[in-house]
């Protein structure tokens, strides 16, 4: 079924119209050499039954949180959304419209867009904010080269402490740059101070994620302290559910913020789409990247919104545009903005103290399962790593059978971690669930296994 | 356009006054571009060599950039466009002057053309 | 707060309501079972760090979606992990460096037609490669002795959109690509018009060796107000290997106990563009839209969108200058020159006065190379009934701007709000509100 509305009698008058005897003529112009006469090789036609079954086996042949108790996370997670976030992002209003380019017939779209950017721009406390980028990887990224224009320096510090794969992103965006990435070592879970002053001179900027990969707390004023003092520019990547109980990237100097937003309210996906978003400072709003949204008078001097800025995008800035972003993650937006407004700042504000205390209780209930002990000493929020006296394969291994997920192995991304775990706890979790986790961590521990 | 300027090809204009100069957008530009929204002003101090790129100049859906038509350097900018771009709109080649310009000795001005010239050269 | 929301929606145009003829967006229906199918727990509930033995589903289902766009399009393997088109782009720009670094080969320049979207010389750039443009000739296609000219040791690539930006299929494509190839560069489709082509031609067949999709535009994946889109990217089997990691393979042997897996040993990799596997939701409504059509019905998708497109044009044709004559593909381009210069309105004010009338306006001003242009593309989904309506819009407009242009140069007026102010807004910006105080 290709959705086509029109019968055979439309399609003959409309040729009669255009004045073709066939379909086929209207594609004259395609080399006869080049005509695809043999039929596309794939399956279907399904009918929608037949479709929503297929589907529903492809579904049942994966694992979701449901019927396991999941601690996983490192940059997404399971948050619990209010059921009005998903009525809102279906409204055919909002998913079958496109980019705003007719403004006076996208008022709901751009006053949205709008207000996810106020709504940015408070977390962060930083005023200028664009309408989403796509992760909070490539944003980063897109930070970096805002950076390094805005400086023109040609070296940018990164701390191996941000989220492997915002360095990995940011690697192959600045990859045929002249820019070079320098990675600051860690130091007891947090970026190397040391390394940091002796990295800064020629830097253009710095780029650290806070609450860090390993969910902690990065000596932040210190470091905006460091990085004020020199010439480079304090990029943040902030948990934005975080903000609601930490300091803001203004208020510790950081020029640009940026992060995943996936966490306000959008399901896990396997991954994607997520939500990335930036805001800067006033001073550099003209160099950042992709679509901003701004409030205007019409003719009769009434308030609506408008696509602002727009010199700096592809579209007319070709190939000296700040980025080539067009199509961005405008629905996720929305929801992210949907569900700020359910939670409103007091209901943010708890959500964090669940996420911080669940995470303290876990962290002291793992800690005290014989050998089992808390990596680094900072304070964190949402998540922690574990060392276990264990590899951390086998437990997460054992540990399934029983239906938990105790989190990410941090040997996937660090050297040196093989018995470490990164442990996520999501306001989803019951004082049970938490527990159980130990529980059976004692269980597997005791049994022996591999030491 | 006005008497006693001088016009480039790129469409700035320039008032040459012994070896300082005052340079602006033309007339006629400023009317292809329509409502101008921001103009960024070099550094006073900035080095010119013919062609660099001097400043950029937006309107709400283009840019266009001004290039240097002569050697020389920047002494002056007109921070007056910062707060209110559309005065370039309302008088480009007086008050919505952009920047002035100390000429280089050696600079070769005879590229430059007349208002008269200039007329033919966007009507053509 | 849903009224807050609910109130906005209205002041929305969407698919939903009238046509939405944005040039190159492909602005198609979306279907309903595909937004059912994305949001099953199975797929939507799923972490994207479970061992692969619990995400089978899911990763056999990016693999086939691979397979059947690599199939759609002729290249031989596909990584969906771009998340946009422009993200597609830059994959495929930094795989062209990848290709000619392993040759020890420094190329500078990227050759783009001067119709392009301004995505390929921004994603160009970004790629580190200085853009060339190649004039479009009389008849609106590339002017392939001027691309002879262009041409030379230093072209790292040929980024071709076709049909173009104008709706014209490039007739002597594979002479373009033969050019580009005996030149040592790569030849690249922007895939943003294979509404088209859908089992008509194969860009893989003509010879290209890199290309994008976009599983928002030709493939039915709603436009969400801007997004999220998806990007995949096609190669030859020559690029394969410079693909993002990870990319999803099969094992039948199942050597790790399970078929599907996400496969991160790819060291000539370009590296990762999305900080997982890319638009993963996307993916599934464009598989479950592929598996609802089937082969014919792609086919069909492409005789319908071009039959649509010319019979918008035979219908307006003789109200508008019609640049580039001929029989069109998937969207058309009129340029309003004529009201502009005896009536003094503008295509602005065309595209505002169609609002009035309920329908969106097409994309304007683009491409670059017509003057006052109105970019039309209708797509299959739209009936006859929505064609004769738009059109009888823009018939009647093009009668307003003789008669009372005014009228026209005055709109949009029963919009929720007038025409807006841009100007006021880039000079006096307002991007962020700090107090709560929402406004209704």
């Amino acid at each position: 079924m290709p959705y086509v509305p029109n019968t055979e009698r439309d399609r003959e008058e409309m040729l009669a119209a255009i004045g073709a005897s066939s379909i086929d003529e209207l594609f004259a112009d395609v080399p006869a050499d080049l005509r695809a006469d043999e039929r596309i090789d794939i399956p279907g036609p399904l009918a929608e039954l037949e479709l929503v079954r297929h589907m529903r086996k492809l579904a049942a042949m994966n694992r979701t949180g449901e019927g396991v108790v999941s601690f996983l996370g490192g940059g997404v997670y399971d948050c619990v959304t209010p059921a009005a976030v998903g009525h809102v992002t279906g409204m055919p209003q909002f998913f079958t419209a496109y980019t705003p380019y007719q403004a006076e017939a996208s008022q709901g779209t751009l006053q949205s867009i709008y207000e996810f950017q106020s709504l940015v721009a408070r977390l962060t406390g930083l005023p200028a904010a664009n309408a989403s980028m796509y992760d909070g990887a490539s944003a980063a990224a897109e930070a970096c080269l805002m950076a390094a224009g805005i400086k023109r320096k040609k070296k940018i510090l990164v701390s191996a402490t941000t989220n492997p794969a915002l360095r990995a992103v940011t690697k192959t965006y600045l990859g045929s740059s002249e820019i070079e990435i320098v990675e600051l070592p860690t130091d007891g879970g947090a970026t190397d101070l040391e390394a940091l002053r002796e990295g800064l001179p020629g830097a253009a900027a710095v780029v650290v994620q806070h609450p860090n990969f390993f969910g902690l707390l990065e000596p932040v004023d210190e470091i905006g302290r460091l990085v004020g003092e020199s010439e480079a520019l304090l990029i943040a990547s902030v948990d934005p559910v975080s903000l609601a109980v930490l300091k803001s990237p203004a208020e510790y100097g950081a020029e640009i913020a940026v992060g995943e937003g996936q966490c306000l309210g959008s399901p896990v996906a396997f991954g994607g789409p997520l939500l990335g978003f930036m805001a800067t400072t006033e001073r550099h709003l003209r160099r950042l990247p992709g679509r901003i949204i701004g409030g205007a008078d019409d003719c009769d001097g009434r308030r609506g919104y408008v696509m602002t800025l727009q010199t700096r995008e592809q579209h007319i800035r070709r190939e000296k545009a700040t980025s080539n972003i067009c199509t961005n993650e405008g629905l996720v937006a929305l929801g992210a903005t949907v569900y700020l407004s359910l939670l409103g700042k007091d209901g943010l504000r708890e959500l964090a103290m669940q996420l911080g205390s669940k995470a303290r209780y876990a962290a002291d209930a793992l800690a005290g399962v014989p050998g089992v002990s808390l990596r680094f000493a900072r304070p964190f929020f949402r998540e922690f790593v574990v060392e276990l006296p264990a590899d951390a394969s086998w437990v997460k291994c054992e540990l399934s059978k029983i239906g938990i997920w105790p989190g990410l192995k941090c040997s996937c991304y660090y050297d040196g971690m093989d018995n470490c775990l990164l442990v996520t706890v999501s306001e989803r979790h019951t004082r049970d669930d938490i527990d159980s986790l130990a529980s059976g961590l004692e269980a597997i521990l005791s049994t022996g296994g591999q030491s | 356009m006005s008497e006693g300027l001088k016009y480039s090809e790129t469409h700035e204009w320039l008032k040459i006054e012994g070896e300082e100069a005052t340079l602006g957008l033309t007339d006629y530009a400023q009317g292809e571009l329509g409502d101008i929204v921001f103009v960024e002003l070099p550094a006073v101090g900035q080095v010119l060599a013919p062609g660099d790129v001097l400043t950029t100049i937006e309107s709400v859906k283009s840019v266009s950039e001004l290039y240097a038509p002569v050697a020389g350097e920047v002494t002056d900018v007109n921070t007056a466009l910062d707060a209110d771009p559309a005065i370039l709109n309302k008088n480009a080649e007086g008050e919505g002057w952009i920047l002035k310009m100390k000429i280089a000795p050696d600079a070769d001005v005879s590229g430059l053309m007349t208002a008269e010239q200039y007329e033919a050269h966007t009507k053509g | 707060m849903v009224r807050h929301f609910a109130r906005l929606a209205e002041k929305n145009h969407h698919v939903d309501r009238a046509i939405y003829p944005l040039g190159s967006c492909t602005m198609k229906y979306n279907p309903r079972v595909n937004e059912d199918v994305a949001a099953l727990e199975g797929l939507a509930g799923v972490h994207p760090e479970v061992e692969g033995e619990y995400a089978q589903g899911a990763i056999a289902m990016m693999y086939h979606l691979g397979r059947f766009l690599a199939e759609i399009s002729g290249m031989d393997a596909v990584s969906l992990q771009p998340p946009a088109g422009a993200s597609g782009e830059l994959v495929g720009m930094l795989m062209v460096r990848a290709y000619h670094a392993d040759r020890g080969d420094q190329r500078k320049t990227v050759i783009v037609p001067d119709s392009a979207h301004g995505t390929n010389p921004a994603s160009v750039a970004l790629a580190g490669y200085c853009t060339m443009e190649v004039a479009s000739g009389p008849d609106g296609r590339i002017d392939v002795d001027e691309l002879r000219r262009e041409v030379d040791g230093d072209t790292a690539a040929v980024m071709i959109t076709n049909p173009n930006t104008l709706g014209v299929f490039e007739t002597r494509i594979q002479e373009i690509i033969d050019v580009v190839h005996e030149a040592g560069a790569l030849a690249y489709l922007d895939g943003a018009n294979l509404n088209a082509s859908l089992g008509i031609a194969r860009s893989g067949d003509a010879g290209f060796d890199i290309m994008h999709f976009n599983l928002h535009k030709t493939f039915s994946a709603p436009h969400g107000g801007g997004g999220p889109g998806s990007g995949p990217v096609g190669v030859k089997a020559h690029l394969t290997k410079y693909l993002p990691y990870p990319l999803a393979s099969r094992d039948e042997a199942k050597a790790e106990g399970y078929e599907y897996f996400m496969d991160y040993d790819r060291p000539k990799s370009i590296g990762k563009v999305h900080a997982v596997y890319g638009n993963f939701l996307v993916m599934a409504k464009a598989y479950a839209y592929i598996l609802t059509l089937g082969p014919e019905g792609l086919r069909r998708v492409a005789e319908n969108a071009v039959l649509n497109a010319n019979y918008l044009q035979a219908l307006l044709e003789p109200h508008y200058e019609l640049p580039y004559k001929g029989y069109c593909q998937h969207e058309f381009v009129l340029s309003a020159t004529r009201q502009k210069e005896e009536h003094g309105v503008r295509a602005l004010d065309i595209a505002k006065r169609l609002l009035d009338y309920g329908v969106h306006a097409p994309t304007i001003y683009f491409p670059l190379i017509v003057k006052e242009a109105l970019m039309i593309e209708p797509t299959e989904t739209e009936s006859r009934e929505s064609l004769d309506r738009f059109a009888e819009a823009m018939i009647a407009i093009a009668r307003e701007s003789e008669e009372t242009p005014e009228l026209v140069t005055g709109a949009p007026t029963s919009t929720p709000v007038g025409r807006m102010d841009e100007a006021c807004a880039a000079r006096e910006l307002d991007v962020c509100s700090w107090d709560g105080d929402r406004e209704e």
